[in-house]
């Protein structure tokens, strides 16, 4: 599904991933874990294309197709989709005609019935439930005035009715609640497949509670210094990233 | 400075006696402005004394005045004396057959705007039927308005029929002194509309439906006046989304408003003329004078979205004159390649508890400049006036530029004006986030913009916001690189 | 115009209808009739304050006036005056200014200021300053500056020194008028602060003071200015230059005053230059409190701030005028301005363009500008707690001023902080309807 090869991104003149692999194979859920400033954010950023972030070296390869060359729109077409950390407001834009406008943008690029109003703003309705967020959030400016859970609530409804192939949340639990961690792993475990994969992306292994994954990634200094599988994380929360120092040195 | 002037006058009209004959037969006059042209223009029209000799006061004023420079735009000079004052409407001889015959460019631009076919007829100049459809509704829309007492008719009509109106509110709210351009119309208007809502009459639609299927070649001198009596209510939506493609370069209308006692009028314009092509060639001069008088508990409100012109210079204001009158202005002005404009409003408010409204968008694009130019101005008399303002700007592109240039002008302490302004680009991150979700750069920049003049489409009239929507997005074509 | 201004003493009435009479006819104005009462009494009043009495002296200084500057070289002296008794408080050096000369010694060597004064010139030097004050002092007439003592002086500084500027206007009446060069050489930190004194016989007089600031790379410049205005016409015009990495603040408190007029050039020349102005003033009687300000982003990463509030009483006028000029072709530019006004009096008047002129598109300017009353709600709430009126108001004023006194330095935090008390302590609770 994704493959990523001896990946090397900066921003600016600041190198910040360096020789970075990865392999994800469909139905997946991979997590990656690390301290502040490790390259977690940027390495999503720039799975997802965006402009700040420069590929200085190696590939990625989406679904057997290069994808660095593409826009972030034709990546977003093709099934990939980031829940950001930090969602920006659009002034004006309520979520429901957002969300219609999206939808059908990628439906028409995938050839595939544009979706109606009417049908949308049930369905739409049925997700708010899902993620907690009250059905008035669906005629409000996108994320303008949202609080900062209620923002990431709404990038997991947006998730949930654009139904990616390889969804990315980045550090969603950040910031959430017990609850709203509950409500994620709800949505994700819901939506996990054969066909489908996630990365989750965190400081804290509590989100892994209620979502278990099939793979954790240890980042530090812009690349993964170790894999393993759900108990690596267990033993991170015992013992904090420190230890990592100590088991990595050899 | 009386000697000076009348050189200036004796030396013009020597020169167009030498070079000028009046032929009042023809349907049109040649280029060139005097005395004697005006006259001729209104005995064409078989006007009255008293609007002759408004003429020609507006003429010999407009003689001692020179062209506005304070605004922030580049205008080549004009010169006066190569325009033609008068033709009379063209008739739709000419014109293409049928829709086959129009430039498939327009049409397209019309599909995508959503204009019904008999109306993309119209616009285009197809001689149309004379059992068309949309005759019988203007006939329908013709008795229902009849029926509500409300007068809508050409402004020459009205000059024959409803003299006692014209005469007693005609420039009571732009003078012909009122700057050049105003004083210019004042002599030469060619023709326009004239609205009249009786007393407590709302008017039983929006102007604008039946204004869209008849509307006339008003020429380049347009009138208006709408007076609205006591209590009445009107809507009216002048312009269209449509592209509006004119020979004539220099536009220079007056519009005038007067709301009576508890009246309400709501004006809507939708401007998009040639703007001129992407170097900057030719390209219309859209130079309007519009202004309202609020009486006592009257609400006057302006709506415009102006997308087209090579420059447009235009000021919609209110004189809150009544206590407890209110104004507002709702505007969204898009420049785009070389597009000029310097537009906003002026609020005078001289009545108590008078309130008015100031929403600016502006968006710049190519290598246009965009101005917004207000005044907020509370006389000693308006204790306890609000004023609220919002003027934004938002720029795409490195090579345009915005400008802002407001003045508050307070002399009433009991009174609360604000101001706030923003100017700002696209933001990158807004951009990636609508990109990262699936909508291409250019639809992603245009949802953004949408959102950017929400507060100001959501004023117009239903059927015209969908297709203003699509307007925006028209308009910054290839502004996104 | 030296002529019409000598010619009035003989018939001041006739005079001032001329005056008028010619410039409508300058400015394309038909003056079919005789100018009105109102016209003759606002003409009247300005040669009152020993001032121009050209047409923009009373509506508001237009941007372009300030835009068509030319910048000149400038060279003038002063004669050698006695030195004004001056008593010294601080620590900082003193640079005194008395009758349109600079009278005060050079200061000690090492102590990191050099003070010259420019040698006598040619008129037609003279004729260049003239003109730089006609420009940019808001169309001061030649023959006005013509009029005034005159003194050009070089100020260096190269240490990190407090200096404080005396300007002493006692001679009635009369108009003194100085042009200061001030240049703060690289990674300095110093700061100015300015003082006005004048004596009862000067009522009437006008002082006006040009300054050039020219700030190397790194240098740091704060200019302080807190104090009463006595009873003449004040206009200060500035021009400040700034280099890269530099910082220039401004901080204002005035009161009082004829005319308080300033007018702020900023010109953010190099890339990270910073400017701010933090400015209140307190206008009352029949005071008029002008901030012209224009600041020029030239260069990438500049940044500006403006935040100015008045407070005008009885029949006062506040006119802050302002433009934020963003070249073309610079980005990552930051600018705020903000002012606001607070009305206390029926005849009081405030005046406001806060303006943006803007060529790029990497700029976040955000502007905003609020005329308002004192809140009737929060009066009542003062009244039902035990305060009176006026002590209601005055809590409310000082309220108002507070936020942005509290920016200010320590020292300059302090003295204006009880310039407003002071002044709040006399102004009389006017009457609404």
């Amino acid at each position: 599904m994704l493959k990523i090869q001896s990946l090397n991104a900066s921003v600016g003149d600041k190198s910040i991933i360096k020789s970075l692999n990865l392999s994800i194979q469909p139905g997946e859920v991979h997590a990656i874990m690390g301290p502040n400033g490790s390259g977690k954010s940027t390495l999503s950023n720039v799975i997802t294309g965006h402009p700040d972030y420069q590929v200085t070296a190696g590939h990625i390869h989406y679904q057997g197709e290069d994808i660095l060359e593409m826009t972030p729109d034709v990546r977003a077409t093709k099934g990939l989709f980031m829940s950001f950390q930090y969602p920006v407001g659009l002034p004006g834009v309520t979520t429901i005609s957002f969300l219609q406008a999206v939808m059908n943008a990628q439906r028409k690029q995938r050839q595939e019935p544009l979706v109606e109003a009417t049908d949308l703003i049930a369905s739409a309705r049925v997700a708010c439930e899902q993620v907690g967020l009250p059905a008035q959030f669906l005629h409000r400016a996108l994320n303008k005035g949202f609080s900062g859970g209620e923002k990431k609530r709404a990038e997991l409804l947006q998730m949930r009715l654009l139904e990616p192939k390889l969804a990315i949340l980045d550090e969603t639990d950040s910031g959430l609640d017990i609850d709203a961690l509950k409500m994620v792993g709800t949505v994700v475990n819901e939506m996990r497949d054969n066909a489908r994969s996630f990365v989750i992306v965190t400081h804290y292994p509590r989100i892994l509670e209620y979502i278990k994954p099939d793979y954790v990634h240890v980042m530090r200094d812009g690349n993964i210094i170790k894999t393993g599988d759900a108990a690596l994380a267990n033993q991170l929360e015992k013992s904090g990233y420190a230890w990592l120092d100590d088991t990595t040195k050899d | 400075m009386i000697a000076p002037n009348k050189q200036i006058n004796d030396q013009l009209s020597q020169k167009y006696w030498q070079g000028f004959h009046t032929d009042i037969d023809t349907d049109s006059l040649p280029p060139g402005l005097n005395e004697d042209v005006i006259r001729a223009i209104s005995q064409k029209k078989n006007e009255p004394k008293f609007m002759l000799d408004f003429r020609l006061k507006a003429y010999t004023h407009w003689l001692t005045m020179s062209e506005p420079d304070w605004a922030k735009l580049k205008i080549e000079p004009i010169n006066f004396q190569d325009i033609s004052y008068y033709s009379a409407p063209k008739s739709n001889k000419d014109g293409p057959k049928s829709l086959d015959e129009v430039d498939p460019e327009l049409l397209r631009t019309y599909e995508r705007l959503g204009i019904p076919l008999h109306e993309q007829k119209m616009l285009s100049g197809v001689a149309m039927d004379a059992v068309f459809d949309s005759v019988s509704v203007a006939t329908t829309f013709k008795e229902k308005l009849a029926e509500a007492g409300v007068i809508f008719c050409p402004f020459r009509e009205a000059v024959e029929k409803h003299p006692e109106l014209i005469e007693q509110y005609l420039a009571t709210v732009v003078p012909y002194r009122d700057n050049f351009y105003a004083a210019l119309n004042s002599a030469v208007f060619s023709d326009g509309s004239f609205v009249y809502i009786p007393p407590n009459v709302r008017c039983p639609m929006e102007l604008s439906t039946y204004f869209r299927i008849n509307a006339a070649n008003t020429g380049q001198f347009e009138r208006t006046l709408i007076i609205a009596d006591k209590g009445s209510h009107v809507s009216y939506l002048e312009g269209c989304t449509a592209p509006m493609r004119d020979e004539n370069q220099l536009h220079a209308a007056v519009v005038e408003l007067v709301a009576l006692e508890g009246a309400e009028i709501k004006y809507s314009t939708v401007q998009n003329w040639y703007p001129g092509d992407e170097n900057g060639k030719g390209g219309i001069y859209n130079f309007v004078t519009k202004r309202a008088m609020a009486k006592a508990h009257a609400t006057v409100s302006w709506t415009q979205i102006e997308t087209g012109s090579a420059i447009t210079w235009k000021y919609p204001s209110v004189v809150l004159q009544g206590d407890h009158s209110s104004g507002s202005f709702y505007s969204v002005t898009i420049t785009n390649n070389h597009q000029q404009a310097d537009t906003g409003t002026k609020m005078t408010h001289i009545g108590k508890h008078t309130s008015s409204r100031i929403i600016a968008k502006g968006i710049s694009a190519g290598q246009s400049q965009n101005t917004y130019r207000g005044l907020v101005k509370v006389a000693p008399t308006a204790s306890h006036a609000i004023n609220h303002t919002q003027c934004d700007s938002l720029l795409i592109g490195d090579r345009c530029s915005a400008h802002t240039f407001p003045q508050v002008n307070t002399q009433n302490a009991l009174t609360k004006v604000e101001h706030e302004a923003c100017t700002s680009k696209i933001s990158a991150d807004m951009q990636f986030y609508c990109q990262s979700r699936g909508l291409d750069s250019e639809a992603a920049v245009s949802m953004i913009v949408n959102g950017f003049c929400k507060q100001v489409l959501q004023q117009l009239p239903m059927e015209f916001a969908v297709e203003a929507q699509a307007l925006l997005e028209i308009s910054l074509e290839g502004s996104v690189g | 115009m030296l002529g019409l201004m000598i010619q009035q003493k003989t018939d001041p009435a006739m005079q001032i209808k001329d005056l008028i009479t010619a410039q409508a006819q300058a400015h394309g104005f038909g003056a079919t009739t005789a100018p009105g009462p109102m016209r003759l009494n606002a003409a009247e009043r300005l040669q009152q304050y020993n001032l121009s009495s050209r047409r923009h002296f009373w509506t508001r200084l237009a941007m372009r006036d300030v835009l068509n500057t030319p910048v000149l070289p400038i060279a003038q002296s002063a004669n050698s005056v006695d030195i004004a008794s001056y008593q010294k408080k601080t620590s900082a050096i003193p640079v005194i200014f008395r009758g349109g000369c600079c009278v005060s010694p050079q200061p000690k060597a090492n102590s990191g200021v050099e003070v010259d004064v420019l040698p006598i010139d040619t008129s037609s030097e003279q004729q260049h300053w003239s003109t730089f004050m006609a420009n940019a002092a808001c169309e001061i007439t030649p023959a006005l500056a013509a009029m005034c003592g005159q003194s050009v002086v070089n100020i260096r500084i190269t240490a990190s020194v407090q200096i404080e500027l005396i300007y002493i206007t006692d001679k009635a009446p009369s108009t003194d008028g100085y042009h200061i060069n001030i240049d703060v050489a690289a990674g300095v930190r110093a700061s100015i602060d300015q003082y006005i004194y004048s004596t009862e016989s000067a009522e009437g007089s006008a002082c006006i003071v040009s300054r050039t600031i020219k700030l190397a790379k790194d240098a740091d410049l704060v200019d302080q200015f807190v104090g009463k205005i006595p009873a003449i016409s004040f206009m200060q015009c500035q021009q400040v230059s700034g280099n890269e990495r530099s910082t220039y603040r401004a901080y204002q408190a005035l009161t009082g005053g004829k005319v308080c007029r300033q007018v702020s050039e900023l010109i953010l020349n190099e890339p990270q230059a910073s400017a701010a102005v933090y400015g209140v003033g307190l206008a009352n009687e029949k005071q008029r409190h002008d901030h012209t300000i224009l600041v020029k982003h030239q260069a990438s990463h500049t940044q500006s701030t403006q935040q100015v509030k008045y407070c005008v009483d009885q029949q006062a006028l506040s006119n802050f005028t302002s433009r934020v000029y963003v070249a073309s072709g610079v980005y990552d530019i930051e600018s705020d301005q903000l002012n606001h006004n607070l009305l206390l009096s029926n005849q009081a008047r405030a005046l406001t363009a806060p303006e943006l002129e803007i060529y790029a598109d990497d700029v976040r300017c955000a502007h905003g500008a609020t005329v308002g009353a004192l809140d009737e709600q929060a009066i009542f709430y003062l009244q039902s707690r035990g305060l009176n009126l006026q002590q209601a108001r005055a809590t409310l004023v000082s309220g108002f001023m507070k936020d942005l006194i509290e920016v200010f330095p320590t020292a300059a935090c302090d003295r204006a902080q009880s310039l407003v008390d002071r002044m709040l302590a006399r102004t009389e609770g006017c009457q609404q309807d």
